[in-house]
């Protein structure tokens, strides 16, 4: 069977095509690397561009004027923001679509079929709204989501096989623009999310801050004080790539040179050790490592109980994160790294769309009744229903509006500990016994929906509320 | 009126039964029939149709209990209802009740009896009756038929009934216990003394038939029937004599004297008249013209039972012979018809595993041609795509390091001639590091 895994990050994106029993086949930019999820759209022609060469010269394009450079849709989508040209007006939507579309494109140039069908990688946590328009994009690009994963969980299931009789896994997931980082419970064939954490401080900052760091080493030796970002634009991404290639370098070799021809009108050479580099972005490997065990913590299990940290994303290659894991007692015996790192969540939900398995409640979902009894609509470990449920519920009392309340009770919890989730009132006649039927389902994007309405005043007294922060296990 | 409605929705559901009852069930309807029969305000004659659907033990039941007291009228008109014995359920059910009321009204009994048993003396009683006779008679529950000599019973019918009843008895097939047989044969000679019927000449063939049963019998059993028939009976002894065996003492009340020994006092020598003689010469020799008739009677009597006795045997034999053939036969018909029935089964499932290989056979060479074509597009389209990334980022890298490559035409300073020839090198560096070796010249190290 085929299927397809997209990886939709903040910096870059992915696909992966996988056969069973044969190699996966990654779909990125044309050097084979994952596509940077940068868009570029001309203001006069309303045409939009994205990739690499944007990605490389994003200051230039932003200083041109000409240009929208929308940096990561990921997190526009579902909102209002829209970016007009001459010709016409950009959604995140349409954004989003470019790079989806780029993406099967790819396939197509490969002599592959395109894109019809994926499961997509999102944060926990991803918004509704966002979730919609993900797969209201997907289906402008010509694909079909079949199933959105989370990102750490796409990346356990790749890691699958390496990670049996494992009870407890953390993923690591150091990209361009972000550090999120998951602890997940393995419960025989059911994976949990117990803690997430994450921080904006990842690749791209790295290459800004040691960008920032030549620039300060070269002003000093030119004696002067010109702020970084009073340089040229030009001056500016060239020196950020330059950066960017010494850092790949470094993790191979003991000490590069940045050269530029031009930087601010001079030659720019500025020989880097790694010591140097290495002090430079301890700050931010430290910081990475201080989320991870705070995100341990935060789950409520010992440093002992992890038995396995999966370390992906394109930054998760700094050699200094290695070294530093390695020899930090906490974590030295659990770490699961791969040189294609930057592909695994992909790889992970082109998987989870080939398997059988699936999201299931892990609560139990249910609405106070009058006498504060818990009533229960879902059970745990229920699948996502499209198809609505209904339930016939009545006025206890004279009241012009019933007040619809949902809660939420745990696995755990034998004694009974039921939060609330969300509480609405619905208009009703107002006699005693008024029936008021309330339907509800979790649809494919996780999101549970409530619709309540007096019999006796049908659907112009309708409400309606979604709930996105249900948790779920993914069934393998 | 409740009984009756009652009575009736329980013939109802013992019809859907196929007259299937259990005890509770027997035990209502003989409680119901005999409170409609009893009770003077219910008119038994609405129940009548409804009560041959119900089994003969709960009528049996029923009637036995409510038989004393019920009117001559209700006897007659369950006498008129009870069906002929045109099937042998019929039969048995006339049985049981006749049974039921032997010892309370011997002539209903001797009615309903005389149904069964065949009107020409010289017929014999069918094996299905004998059967029914052996079973609901002499079974588990001692009954006495002495009621069955009751002065209002036709002395014909009475005949033919005992006559019948002591064929079964006696008859070795029934394996009769002696204690039946002894209290029919004691009820038989009682009745038959009683109604005056020794001169019959059926009677005479009942009374040979006890003769020789009799002498079957342990003597202390002789002893008690001469003894009890003595009590019953005033010429007991002149009934006896011929028919009890020789040389046994028969047990006498003080004062009597023995039949037997009667003769002997009156010889000639105390006979003084001639007419006398003459009348005592006549007497003997009717005497012995009897025991001669009685004897050549016995006789053929004794050829007859020995020739049934070997056709029964004979019979018997064969039938058995049949019996074991039938059911060497009938296990091996099974045998085969399971074998076949196997056989047919394997085929079947053959022919189905046959088609379900040749379909999955098919289908596996169709997907493993799609298969084929799909992995040959994708390690073609892999293995080309792989070389043009390979390029593509070669020219990235490459593009990186010389994307600030002054314009051909431009004047070069010192320094930016430095830049770009350290970065000429390090383009070689990358080359080589990607796995294209190019050879430098002596000093570019």
């Amino acid at each position: 069977m085929v299927s397809f895994g997209i990886d939709f990050g903040t910096t870059n994106s992915s696909a992966v095509k996988h056969v069973e029993s044969v190699e996966p086949l990654r779909f990125g930019d044309d050097a084979g690397r994952p596509l940077p999820s940068i868009v570029a759209i001309d203001k006069g022609l309303g045409e939009a561009e994205c990739g690499r060469h944007v990605w490389e010269n994003r200051d230039e394009y932003v200083e041109s004027g000409n240009y929208h450079v929308v940096r990561s849709v990921k997190w526009n989508l579902g909102t209002e923001k829209v970016w007009e040209t001459e010709s016409r007006i950009w959604t995140a939507e349409d954004i989003a679509a470019e790079i989806l579309k780029k993406l099967s494109t790819r396939a197509e140039t490969l002599g592959l079929e395109p894109i019809t069908h994926a499961a997509i990688s999102i944060p926990v946590g991803y918004p509704p709204a966002a979730r919609a328009a993900l797969r209201s994009a997907a289906s402008k690009a010509g694909i079909e989501v079949s199933a959105f994963v989370t990102e750490s969980t796409a990346a356990l299931i790749r890691y699958l096989p390496a990670l049996r009789h494992c009870h407890h896994v953390a993923v690591f997931d150091w990209g361009g623009g972000t550090l999120d980082i998951s602890v997940l419970r393995m419960d025989g064939q059911r994976v949990y999310e117990i803690a997430t954490e994450g921080m904006d401080i990842a690749g791209d900052a790295i290459d800004n801050d040691f960008a920032k760091a030549i620039h300060a080493r070269n002003m000093e030796l030119r004696k002067q004080n010109i702020a970084f970002e009073s340089m040229p634009s030009i001056d500016r991404d060239n020196l950020r790539i330059k950066c960017e290639t010494a850092k790949c370098q470094l993790s191979s070799q003991e000490s590069t040179q940045i050269l530029l021809t031009s930087y601010g009108g001079q030659t720019l050479n500025e020989r880097v050790d790694r010591a140097w580099f290495e002090s430079l972005i301890s700050v931010h490997v430290d910081l990475a490592v201080d989320l991870l065990s705070r995100t341990i913590e935060g789950a409520k299990l010992s440093f002992d109980a992890i038995n396995r940290i999966i370390v992906i994303g394109g930054s998760s290659n700094l050699r200094l994160l290695h070294s530093t894991l390695s020899a930090d007692k906490r974590f030295a015996g659990a770490i699961l790294t791969s040189e294609e790192a930057e592909w695994a969540v992909a790889e992970g939900a082109a998987m989870v769309e080939g398997s059988k398995g699936g999201y299931e409640t892990a609560e139990s979902i249910g609405i106070i009744l009058s006498d504060n009894s818990f009533y229960e609509l879902v059970q745990p470990g229920e699948r996502v229903f499209a198809n609505p449920r209904s339930v016939s519920l009545s006025l206890v009392e004279d009241s012009k509006q019933a007040n619809i309340i949902i809660a939420k009770r745990g696995l755990d919890a034998q004694n009974g500990t039921v939060a609330r989730i969300m509480e609405f009132g619905v208009d009703t006649l107002g006699f005693d016994l008024e029936q008021i039927d309330l339907s509800y389902s979790i649809n494919d994007d996780l999101i549970l929906r409530i619709e309540a309405l007096s019999r006796a005043l049908g659907s112009r007294a309708r409400g309606i509320r979604e709930y996105d922060k249900l948790r779920f296990g993914y069934h393998l | 009126m409740a009984e009756i409605e009652e009575l009736k929705k329980l013939a109802q559901l013992v019809q859907s039964k196929k007259g299937r009852m259990d005890a509770r069930e027997r035990e209502q309807t003989s409680h119901l029939i005999t409170a409609v029969f009893t009770r003077e305000t219910l008119d038994p004659a609405e129940i009548l149709s409804s009560l041959e659907v119900f089994q003969s033990e709960a009528l049996a039941q029923a009637v036995g209990q409510a038989w004393p007291s019920l009117s001559r009228e209700r006897r007659d008109l369950f006498s008129q209802w009870l069906p002929e014995p045109k099937t042998e359920k019929a039969a048995r059910r006339i049985a049981i009740l006749a049974a039921a009321v032997v010892e309370v009204d011997g002539v209903a009994a001797l009615g309903w009896l005389s149904r069964l048993i065949p009107q020409n003396p010289k017929a014999k009683l069918t094996r299905e009756t004998s059967q029914i006779f052996a079973t609901v008679f002499f079974g588990s529950k001692p009954l006495r038929f002495i009621r069955l000599g009751d002065e209002a019973g036709h002395p014909g019918k009475l005949v033919r009934v005992l006559r019948a009843l002591l064929q079964v008895v006696v008859d070795d097939h029934y394996a009769i216990e002696t204690m039946p047989r002894y209290r029919l044969i004691e009820d038989i000679l009682t009745i038959i003394s009683q109604r005056d019927l020794v001169g019959n000449d059926e009677s005479k063939t009942i009374l040979a038939r006890i003769e020789i049963e009799i002498k079957r019998w342990p003597q202390a059993l002789i002893d008690q029937l001469v003894e009890t028939l003595k009590r019953r009976i005033p010429d007991a002894e002149l009934l006896l004599d011929k028919r009890l065996p020789k040389g046994k003492s028969v047990p006498s009340t003080p004062g009597q004297i023995a039949y037997g020994q009667s003769a002997e006092p009156r010889s000639e020598a105390q006979i003084s008249t001639v007419g006398a003689k003459t009348r005592i010469k006549s007497t003997l020799e009717q005497h012995i013209a009897s025991l001669t008739s009685q004897l050549e009677e016995l006789g053929s009597l004794a050829n007859l039972l020995t020739e049934e006795e070997r056709l029964k045997k004979e019979l018997e034999r064969g039938l058995q012979e049949t019996q074991l053939r039938e059911s060497s036969l009938q296990v091996r018909v099974k045998q085969m018809s399971e074998e076949l029935e196997d056989a047919v089964t394997k085929l079947k499932a053959a022919s189905t595993r046959i088609e379900e290989l040749e379909r999955a056979s098919k289908s596996t060479k169709e997907s493993m041609e799609i298969e084929r074509q799909r992995l040959t597009q994708q390690i073609s389209a892999n293995a080309s795509g792989r070389v043009e990334e390979f390029k593509n980022n070669l020219a990235l890298v490459l593009s990186r390091l010389i994307r600030d490559l002054p314009a051909r035409d431009s004047h070069l300073t010192a320094d930016v001639g430095n830049i770009v020839f350290l970065q000429f090198h390090q383009f070689l560096d990358v080359m080589d590091g990607q796995g294209v070796k190019i050879k430098k010249g002596k000093g570019a190290v």
